[in-house]
């Protein structure tokens, strides 16, 4: 299966929150908060939120109450 | 049964994720479009960003609070809403625990309780794919 590769489209963003369009996996938004960048996002269909990062690797979870 | 593609947001990071959005029943709000959420086994059960929640309209106030504990043993405050979780073109309540100590790359994590309790999983990451069942579909 064909992987969905963000990374050049999350390349120029450390912080905050990236709208990506499905098809072209294009960045149609960037904001500072999820707030704002719902807020620019209004009425645009075939997208997905991702938050931006400095880096991706290394997250590792054990959560335990 | 439906397969998922893992996403590849830096070089050599693989990620088991989905996109989910979540709403809010006492506020009938939703996300405006769809998160990507991490799936991940060894999370006991979900977790959603303070940020969402209060996009939402979640209130911290009269709500369970409850202290996790993170793989590097430090603590995780949170409290405990339920909320409507939509995927795999379904919905269903689920408790999430609303943290604003969240990894920013991580705003919606997808534990035992509340996801895996709900679908089979299969990580295959050697063809880069995940089959996800929900276990009415069983």
């Amino acid at each position: 299966m064909n992987v969905i590769d963000l990374r050049q489209a999350l390349k120029p963003y450390s912080k905050g929150w990236v709208a990506i369009d499905k098809k072209n996996k294009r960045v149609v938004a960037h904001a500072k908060t999820f707030a704002s960048i719902s807020k620019k996002v209004e009425g645009i269909k075939n997208i997905f939120l991702v938050p931006a990062s400095e880096n991706y690797f290394g997250f590792v979870t054990s959560i335990n109450a | 049964m439906r397969k998922y593609p893992y996403y590849i947001p830096a070089n050599k990071v693989y990620k088991p994720w989905i996109t989910v959005s979540i709403g809010y029943k006492k506020t009938h709000k939703i996300t405006p479009a769809p998160i990507t959420a991490l799936i991940d086994s060894g999370a006991d059960v979900c977790f959603c960003s303070k940020d969402i929640a209060s996009f939402l309209g979640i209130s911290e106030k009269n709500k369970q609070k409850v202290v996790f504990t993170t793989a590097n043993r430090s603590p995780l405050p949170t409290f405990l809403e339920v909320l409507t979780l939509y995927t795999g073109g379904r919905n269903y309540d689920c408790s999430f625990y609303i943290s604003d100590k969240l990894p920013t790359e991580t705003p919606i994590i997808l534990g035992q309780l509340g996801f895996f309790d709900h679908h089979r999983v299969t990580f295959d990451l050697e063809n880069k794919e995940i089959e996800i069942t929900y276990n009415s579909d069983n």
